[in-house]
């Protein structure tokens, strides 16, 4: 497995002090303490070395299979000399659109370089089949009209802001049909830098990220939602100045959108919600597509709000509520109707206890993914809810939870489908839990047991003869 | 009983082949449908554009992959990845830069799509890490750029380099 | 031309890659076309052939881009790619253009053709050409695979796969030209068809097939599918229209000629051809608006033909029409309502008709009344099943006929009173359950009072019911003459499904206690056979809770000395078994058998108590006045006299006048002696007339008692909720609360508002108008 896949973006989770006084740090990185256990698969790696060819073709052969090169492997050092022969076909027969085919499946880097090779390659590498959905990541520092033309001409159509010592304007007008912009961190883009951009409406935008743009209040969502009408996703994480009136404003403008991300969005409150919701129809229509919102953090949101989002919200499928901890029960019973609803993130919600989880699965929740890690007044008597009603689970995360081997046994007795299981910290948990594991959950592809402090070795050779088991982690974190 | 199919190189070689085999070349495919496949069995189909080295080993890629599922349309979000290459086809395409981009012309000629992704991807892993006059080094390419050009083509993908 | 480049040696082996080949569009072409042209000829391809032309395509389209990307690198706008496309360009042209000649030419030798002649033409070449499109397509499947999706992906309009090409080069060369014609002729084939003629329906499916395909997305060459636009705007529309125009004038023509049953066949008949018609030859997605177009013209337009055949049909019991007219009509949206309302009033009709024929007879027998309306009822159940498709909406019709004619009709009217069905119902079920030797078999029974049900369903006085029920089933426990205790219990339980558990609690409870006297009568026999002095008579009892029966209290009474000890012994085995209940008698319901010795023969009569007190007096003379009978028994006089009246009317007793009508307390009474019957068992227990009669005006009070007491628990249970509420609105709650159990009269519940104001459960809100105020 490589290393760039154990890189984390989950919060650091301290044990002792539940969360309350946890600092969101995003964008950072953690590195895996100890590895993952990764149970290779059949066809996942490809370092064999055996000689190529089978002997009985070999009689007719005309072409030069003597000058026989091993330069295919990424595993091997290039031959100084390239290994071409006089009489081989070489490299440039590739026709253009060859070429592109093979640059398609390099990443930016190698794409950016490979058209610096020559100027055949150079035209191959601009086709835009090449670039198809590449992100281009830019530091606004200095006027550069040829970059944005070059962009335009590969049909690069996204764009992330890495730092910005210019005006928006210049990604603005330089990349007419710009989808989505990036502008994640610019912690220096204020309103009027905002708003001086957005001079008119903008229809191909549809993707915006100004998370910890920390700068930007709600006039900057007039504009927004005044000229970026066909916006789906607007990341607006850690912008803690924005207030219910910018959910109104998003709620009157925004009609397509699909994903809404309201991260550490203090000031909101229950109000902002019906906005969204719909719910103030005389002056907002309320963003009826929305498919994911994301209010980790709000803590000024009660029951009430997903009240709101159960009777406006009819299409949702994920909301995320970690953090949120005026969120009770009663909450629940409103998220429990909603059909559309799959994914559910409750961790660390403080108030949420055995009751909630009755109310998800008699209220006859469909949600194939919940996260309740950290809310320690779960325990066993939950699993049995859980395992009464929630069938269609296929993700359960309870780092933390008071479960015992009781409760893991009734979920693993109707939970078939359950793929992803994370358990870490459940310290009451032993051997025995885990043999129920091995023997019910067929279908398991990952689990976490870090801090299991009472499993032992017999327990885990049972899991990994899991027969899809791929992702192990007895590590401090782990990637979801 | 599988009805076979006559495939001739340009350099003469007949090869009879099972008509499913033949048929992971789309453009033989094409053809068998739109000229239909009862007329004479004993019509040979010349590849002029393929030599019998090549088509030898187009035979035996697609006598392997034969069962494969079809191809499925490019999915352009999907990201596209490079080591997934099955250990059978890593194997198989251990052979020299001449040979390799032979493939890859036959298997465009001949519209295989599998055979055509795996020797791309080949060389894209060729290709990867390396600096551009590393690249040239590896397939013997003239730098062929005047200083202004290169100037210009090196700004412009400046921003690549961006992790 | 000397794009060489790289180290590669070219053509260094035979048949190398053609990469390094040069090749110009002249030096394919000739040939190129030439193979196109035998593919648009239609004659036989060789396999080596197509290879050749595939081969000339995929070697030009792979070449160009050597010779111009080395031009066009310097030039502006760094357009470097442009060449190339030119090139692509080029190819494509020649190919638009050759197929465009073609058409073009073809066209010559349709233009003037008509009828099937241009069908033929059209639907042939059509095939043919479709077929050899596909053909070309494959043959430059390199460059649809490149160059053609390059060019859509850059945005480019107006530029399609090959096999596209070909169609739209048709659609705007041939189909322009020639599609007014064929799509006439089309319609002419459909019209003579629709007239009874056999048409070759493949010269239709043909032009519709190219129509279907010919509807590319030009706004996204590359989804799949069709979007079937010329197939709507040059066919589907004018086909509505004709269609519309053919149907308008036949069916009114065939109005004119034939009753309307005929013509309900014809239009059934109709749509069912129109419907094969789209599955047989044309696009599937026309059969909405072809059933919507032939239903509004067949259907929709003589609507009002149907709704006065309809009411002929009901009169002439004609069932199968009936069904077809509702299958005809229910695809009109809302067309079904006419129809309901002209069955409800039928239905009602014919109800009220049955009753009135049975004249006296229903009002007086209860099985005659409750047979009449099951009869009704069950034809037009039948009626909705079979020919309504039980459809709901003509299922409440039914309900709401039914609830009209049984509640009110000419038996209630005659006696002033919607109370009279639910008597006569409940009376039905005595009969059906009280021991007679008519009594049906248990599975006939149970199928009855199933019968009964279905009435009971309707019956809005279901409270009138429950009392006369309530007080026949007494008097069938008391005096044994259940017919089966499953029944009784088979009954109770229905009623309790169609009510609750309320309306049935007091019946079960009086089930209850038989059983539980059962017992109790079992225990007092050991009792009495253990204690040291039986008694000398057979005495049973039953002990009813009281509150459940339906009973009044005993008058005064004065027991025969014979009976005395019994009733003595019992009441102390009772209340040592009960300590602190007391037994209150019913004298009037007991009963018991004499033996007689005074007769000829002996004889066992069985007899009410009063006649039991009256005939023992006998055993100490032979003549006693009325008065002193009355002082013996201290039966009340006027009650005493009914007594002696049956006595006399027995022929057990004689007295001195004849007129048993001027009985006077001195009037005197002798045993008759000479008493002689055929049966030496003899019942002279016979129900005293005004008994009768007075128990019928009571119950019907009671009932009037009882409701008024409801409704006010009603009323104080809602505005207990409420605490404030409108009279219109409380009425309504009211009424609907009480639904189930009867139909209360709006001035009644008036009546109770007001007597609860005066009890202080409620008041008149201030300065508001018809708003009370709870209480509490």
């Amino acid at each position: 497995m490589e290393e760039s896949q154990l890189l984390m973006t989950e919060l650091p989770a301290l044990p002792s002090t539940r969360g309350t006084t946890l600092i969101h740090r995003p964008g950072h990185y953690y590195h895996l303490h100890q590895p993952h256990l990764a149970i290779s698969t059949p066809h996942s790696q490809t370092v064999a070395h055996v000689p190529a060819s089978a002997p009985h073709y070999s009689t007719g052969a005309t072409t030069n299979l003597s000058s026989y090169i091993q330069g295919i492997s990424r595993h091997l050092p290039p031959l100084p000399r390239g290994g071409t022969s006089p009489a081989s076909t070489h490299i440039s027969s590739l026709y253009p659109e060859i070429l592109a085919l093979i640059f398609s499946y390099l990443d930016v880097r190698d794409k950016g370089r490979a058209a610096q090779v020559c100027a055949a390659w150079r035209d191959a590498a601009y086709h835009r089949s090449v670039w198809r959905g590449v992100e281009a990541r830019l530091h606004l520092r200095k006027q550069a009209p040829a970059l944005f033309a070059s962009l335009v001409r590969r049909g690069v159509k996204r764009v992330q802001v890495l730092s910005l010592r210019r005006g928006l304007g210049d990604v603005i007008k330089g990349v007419p049909n710009l989808e989505a912009l990036n502008l994640s961190g610019c912690y220096n883009i204020t309103d009027s830098g905002l708003t001086n951009a957005l001079y008119q409406e903008f229809p191909s935008l549809t993707e915006l990220n100004l998370s910890l743009c920390k700068q930007v209040t709600d006039a900057s969502l007039g504009r927004i939602a005044q000229y970026l009408k066909n916006l789906e996703v607007l990341e607006l994480g850690g912008c803690c100045n924005i207030t219910n009136t910018g959910l109104l404003l998003i709620a009157w403008g925004l009609q397509k959108l699909k994903k809404l991300d309201l991260r550490s969005c203090w000031h909101i409150s229950d109000q902002g919600i019906a906005h969204l919701a719909g719910l103030n129809r005389e002056t907002a229509d309320g963003n009826l597509a929305l498919e994911h919102l994301g209010l980790q953090d709000c803590q000024r949101l009660s029951d009430e709000a997903l009240r709101h989002v159960s009777a406006g919200l009819s299409t949702l499928k994920s909301i995320n509520l970690s953090f949120c901890v005026s969120i009770t029960d009663s909450g629940l019973k409103h998220l429990a109707k909603m059909p559309s609803l799959r994914e559910l993130n409750l961790r660390s919600c403080d108030n949420i206890s055995d009751i909630g989880m009755a109310y998800l699965a008699e209220g006859g929740s469909r949600i194939a993914s919940l996260d309740v890690s950290f809310c320690d007044k779960i325990g066993d008597q939950a699993l049995v809810h859980v395992s009464q009603g929630l069938f269609n689970l296929k993700s359960l995360s309870l780092s933390a939870c008071q479960v015992s081997d009781e409760g893991i046994c009734k979920i693993a007795k109707t939970l078939h489908d359950l793929e992803t299981l994370n358990i870490g910290q459940c310290s009451r948990l032993t051997d025995k839990g885990l043999h129920t594991i091995a023997e019910s959950m067929k279908h398991l592809k990952c689990i976490d047991l870090y801090g299991c402090t009472r499993i032992t070795t017999s327990g885990l050779e049972r899991i990994m003869k899991l027969p899809q088991l791929s992702i192990l982690n007895l590590g401090l974190w782990h990637v979801r | 009983m599988m009805p076979n199919i006559k495939l001739q190189s340009s350099d003469g070689e007949v090869f009879e082949v099972d008509v499913d085999i033949a048929k992971c070349s789309v453009t033989i495919k094409t053809m068998l449908e739109d000229l239909g496949m009862d007329e004479d069995e004993e019509e040979v189909v010349p590849l002029p554009n393929v030599n019998s080295a090549i088509l030898r080993k187009v035979i035996q890629w697609a006598t392997y992959h034969k069962d494969d599922p079809p191809p499925s349309e490019d999915d352009e979000t999907k990201e596209k990845r490079t080591d997934d290459i099955s250990s059978w086809d890593a194997d198989f395409l251990k052979v020299d830069q001449g040979t390799l981009f032979e493939l890859i012309l036959a298997a465009n000629y001949l519209d295989i799509k599998g055979l055509l992704d795996v020797t791309c991807k080949t060389v894209a892993n060729m290709i990867k890490g390396k600096t551009p006059e590393e690249i040239r080094k590896t397939f013997n390419i003239k730098n062929d750029f005047t200083a202004s050009e290169e100037e210009q083509v090196r700004k412009e993908n400046e921003w690549c380099e961006e992790k | 031309m000397s794009g060489h480049r790289g180290s590669g040696g070219a053509g260094s082996h035979q048949g190398g890659p053609p990469g390094l080949k040069q090749i110009d569009l002249d030096q394919i072409w000739g040939d190129l076309k030439e193979g196109i042209e035998q593919v648009y000829n239609r004659q036989c391809m060789s396999k080596p052939r197509y290879i050749e032309l595939y081969t000339h395509v995929y070697n030009y389209c792979t070449s160009v881009h050597q010779q111009l990307t080395r031009t066009s690198t310097k030039s502006k706008k760094g357009q470097v790619t442009g060449g190339a496309q030119l090139v692509g360009l080029e190819l494509y042209k020649r190919l638009r253009d050759f197929l465009r000649n073609y058409l073009i030419s073809l066209l010559k030798h349709g233009i003037d053709l008509m009828d099937e002649d241009v069908l033929q033409f059209y639907t042939r070449q059509w095939e043919e050409y479709q077929f050899s499109s596909k053909v070309l397509n494959g043959v430059c499947a390199y460059l649809n695979r490149h160059w053609v999706r390059r060019e859509c992906e850059e945005g480019r309009k107006g530029i399609y796969e090959i096999y596209q090409l070909a169609l739209v080069t048709w659609r705007d060369n041939l189909f322009k030209h020639l599609n007014k014609q064929v799509t006439n002729a089309v319609l002419k084939l459909i019209e003579r068809e629709r007239n009874g003629e056999t048409i070759n329906t493949r010269l239709v499916s043909g032009v519709i097939n190219c129509y279907v395909e010919l509807g590319l997305n030009e706004e996204d060459p590359g989804a799949k599918g069709q979007n079937l636009t010329v197939y709507k705007d040059s066919f589907e529309n004018v086909f509505l229209e004709d269609t519309e125009r053919f149907y308008t004038r036949e069916s009114t023509e065939f109005l004119r000629q034939n009753p309307v049953t005929e013509y309900m066949k014809k239009a059934e008949q109709r749509l069912l051809e129109e419907q094969k018609r789209v599955q047989v030859y044309l696009h599937q997605t026309t059969h909405e608006r072809l059933a919507k177009t032939c239903e509004k013209v067949l259907i929709e337009k003589h609507l009002d033909i149907f709704h006065s055949e309809f009411q002929n049909l009901l009169d002439a019991d004609k069932n199968i029409d009936l069904g077809r007219m509702y299958q005809l009509v229910a695809r009109i949206p809302n067309g079904l309502g006419e129809l309901r309302n002209l069955l409800e009033t039928h239905i009602a009709n014919q109800g009220l008709a049955a009753i009135d024929k049975c004249g006296d007879s229903a009002a007086n027998d209860p099985k005659v009344y409750v047979n009449t309306i099951l009869e009704v009822h069950k034809k037009y159940n039948a009626l909705v099943l079979v020919a309504f498709n039980n459809d709901s909406g003509f299922v409440a019709a039914l309900d709401k006929a039914c609830g009209r004619f049984i509640n009110s009709n000419s038996v209630t009217k005659a006696a002033n009173s919607s109370s009279k069905s639910p008597e006569l119902l409940a009376r039905y079920c005595d009969l059906l359950l009280k021991k007679s030797s008519k009594n049906p078999e248990e599975a006939e029974l149970e199928d009855t009072l199933n019968q009964v049900m279905v009435v009971f369903k309707y019956i809005e006085d279901k409270d009138v019911f429950q009392k006369f029920y309530s007080k026949m089933l007494a008097k069938r426990l008391v005096q044994h003459m259940s017919a089966s205790d499953d029944a009784e219990a088979s009954m109770i339980s229905k009623l309790k499904q169609a009510c609750g558990f309320e309306y049935t609690s007091k019946l079960q409870r009086m089930f209850q206690d038989i059983g539980v006297s059962k017992d109790l009568n079992e225990q007092f026999r050991r009792h009495l056979t253990n204690s040291a002095e039986p008694l000398d008579i057979d005495f049973s009892i039953q002990v009813l809770s009281s509150g459940s029966w339906p009973f009044q209290q005993s008058v005064t009474f004065s027991l025969p000395t014979e009976l005395e000890r019994s009733v003595h012994r019992f009441t102390t085995f009772y209340s040592s078994q009960h300590s602190g209940r007391k037994l209150n008698w019913l004298y009037n319901m007991s009963k018991g058998e004499l033996h007689t010795n005074c007769f000829k023969n002996r004889y066992t009569l069985q007899a009410s108590t009063f006649q039991m007190a009256v005939l023992l007096q006998y055993n100490g003379a032979t003549m006693w006045t009325i008065q002193q009978l009355h002082d013996a028994t201290q039966i009340k006089m006027d009650f005493l006299l009914q007594v002696i009246q049956i006595l006399l009317k027995a022929k057990l007793l004689t007295a001195a006048t004849d007129d048993e009508t001027e009985l006077t307390p001195l009037s005197t009474v002798e045993l008759f002696t000479g008493y002689k019957n055929k049966k030496l068992r003899v019942n002279i227990n016979m129900q005293m007339k005004t008994e009768l009669k007075v128990e019928q005006e009571t119950t019907h009070k009671h009932i009037e008692e009882d409701r008024k007491l409801l409704i006010q628990a009603a009323i104080v249970r809602i505005m207990k909720m409420r605490k404030v509420l409108k009279h219109q609105q409380l009425v309504a709650e009211v009424l609907n609360q009480l639904s189930s159990r009867f139909k209360p009269r709006v001035h009644v519940i008036k009546k109770c508002i007001d007597i609860l104001i005066e009890k202080e459960y409620l008041e008149r809100t201030e300065g508001q108008k018809d708003t009370y105020s709870y209480l509490a």
